[in-house]
């Protein structure tokens, strides 16, 4: 699905002068986004920072006592074990406990897909695209360090940062092989879990990284959408019967959310879409274009609505084979 | 690419013996008895020990990862734990000797990787004799660094001068994620 791009009227100029967004950018918010003029609003402020306790290494009541020493206030959320944070001193990447591992430094909407992959002790996960890391050593605190983690990072500069991360925390489960998300095949088809985050035009992050509001084009969002649809079959291959995979973006973009999803469940029939308990609907079409009608049970998270960074997640099962 | 990769294997029968005396040392024999364990070898380092969860250790070779576990020690004549060992040993309620108590002065210093004045060692064992390892923790039990005695047990506290030398420190996962 080739990215689409709409008039840029009187109120798309005014929009992204006011907020100095590319007109191409807005005009396409003011399609889908819900509230537009208050989701633009939100995006001017960064998002509320979140942490996630690493129960491997602590609790919730001894890191709040000890945070709370630091002058943090740690603030809990719709997520167990996540909480938002503010106050103290140093900075909350900067205490003691963090350097411990006692905590990851994560927004709530990367948890929430983590959160619906539905992990049991002794399983088998893979993870494409790991690095830095935040999902996998969370995935490995859910399985309580058993069963076992195939992260895959292609890039040795952000292998590195991964192997930092899991060692801070703790974790002994994972273990990580440089490869691209195109060659899992390799890895045989009998994974209980599969976690595709998949490369994105981060779109939903422009509130942490304001470049992001000029430096695109619709032609990055053709190339992340192409590279995804591919990224997607391949996961989908080696999800075992009964399994399930996770797609996830921190993309507001349909072409690289509900039309992937769309894509994957026209071509497998033994594929469909489970609810999740959180966010917005996925949209069921976008300008015209119907997708599958299961991506209305896609979820979306939008900072004016969620207070967390933009994210798109989908919840997909195999069927068992009779 | 695939040939530099480490390998991953079981303990030997000797390799076994070293490490269970290395886990004595540290007051951690029993705790690490439900660890699964396997062995790291790197192109041109030496052996590491690492725990993984059962599944990993069965599977590992398969995946031809570039890493695997936590690397908790490393295996020469002696078992030597890194600084993951030194933490999951604390964090296994790890006694003896080989630990000694910082306060929240020195713990700050330490984790910026300098070294600890015996004003600021809180508990040290009167047994530790020079240039021994040791496993530096704050008053929490946390394992916050590894550490080198400058001096024997009861001259560990003396005031006037640096008395453990910090040879790595938690720090390094602030200090090392820029490279």
């Amino acid at each position: 699905m080739k990215t689409l791009t709409f008039p840029q009227n009187e109120e798309v100029k005014i929009l992204s002068e006011k907020y100095g967004y590319a007109p191409w950018v807005v005009a396409r918010f003011l399609q889908y986004v819900p509230d537009p003029l208050i989701f633009l609003s939100k995006m001017e402020h960064s998002p509320a920072k979140y942490i996630r306790i690493n129960t491997l290494k602590t609790t919730p009541e001894v890191l709040s006592r000890r945070l709370s020493e630091k002058g943090f206030t740690l603030t809990s959320t719709f997520l167990p074990l996540v909480y938002s944070v503010s106050g103290g001193s140093p900075g909350i990447g900067a205490t003691s406990e963090y350097m411990l591992g006692h905590y990851y430094i994560q927004d709530i909407s990367s948890c929430v897909a983590v959160e619906a992959l539905n992990l049991t002790p002794e399983i088998r996960v893979l993870e494409v695209g790991a690095s830095p890391g935040g999902k996998t050593t969370l995935m490995a605190q859910k399985m309580q360090n058993t069963g076992c983690i195939v992260a895959l990072e292609p890039n040795n500069k952000r292998i590195r940062a991964l192997e930092f991360n899991l060692s801070r925390m703790g974790i002994s489960n994972a273990c990580v092989s440089k490869s691209d998300g195109l060659d899992v095949a390799s890895f045989g088809s009998n994974f209980d879990r599969v976690l595709l985050d998949a490369p994105c035009s981060c779109e939903g992050v422009i509130a942490k990284d304001r470049d992001r509001k000029t430096s695109r084009d619709p032609e990055d969002i053709d190339f992340c959408s192409a590279r995804q649809l591919k990224l997607i079959e391949a996961a989908a291959g080696v999800v075992k019967p009964g399994g399930s995979l996770v797609y996830s973006t921190c993309s507001f973009a349909p072409e690289e959310n509900e039309a992937v999803v769309s894509h994957l469940l026209d071509k497998f029939s033994d594929m469909y879409v489970e609810p999740l308990p959180y966010g917005s609907n996925g949209l069921t079409e976008f300008a015209g274009i119907k997708f599958n009608d299961q991506v209305k049970l896609t979820r979306r998270f939008y900072p004016h609505r969620d207070d967390t960074s933009g994210f798109f997640v989908a919840r997909i099962r195999k069927e068992h084979r009779s | 690419m695939k040939s530099a990769n480490p390998s991953f294997r079981p303990l030997l029968r000797e390799e076994n013996t070293i490490v269970s005396r290395g886990f004595d040392r540290y007051g951690v024999f029993e705790q690490m008895k439900k660890y699964p364990l396997m062995i790291i070898k790197k192109e041109s380092q030496g052996l590491g020990v690492a725990v993984g969860s059962k599944e990993l250790v069965e599977s590992v070779s398969s995946f031809e990862p570039v890493f695997a576990g936590l690397e908790i020690g490393t295996l020469t004549k002696q078992f030597t734990p890194t600084l993951q060992g030194a933490d999951l040993f604390a964090r296994e309620g790890g006694k003896g000797k080989h630990y000694v108590t910082v306060n929240c002065e020195a713990e700050k210093l330490v984790l910026y990787g300098r070294d600890v004045f015996g004003k600021s060692v809180l508990d040290a064992s009167l047994q530790l004799e020079q240039n021994e390892l040791v496993i530096i923790i704050n008053r929490h039990r946390d394992a916050i660094g590894i550490g080198r005695t400058r001096y024997s047990g009861e001259h560990l506290k003396r005031s006037d001068s640096v008395t453990i030398s910090t040879i790595s420190d938690m720090g390094y996962y602030l200090r090392g994620q820029g490279n």
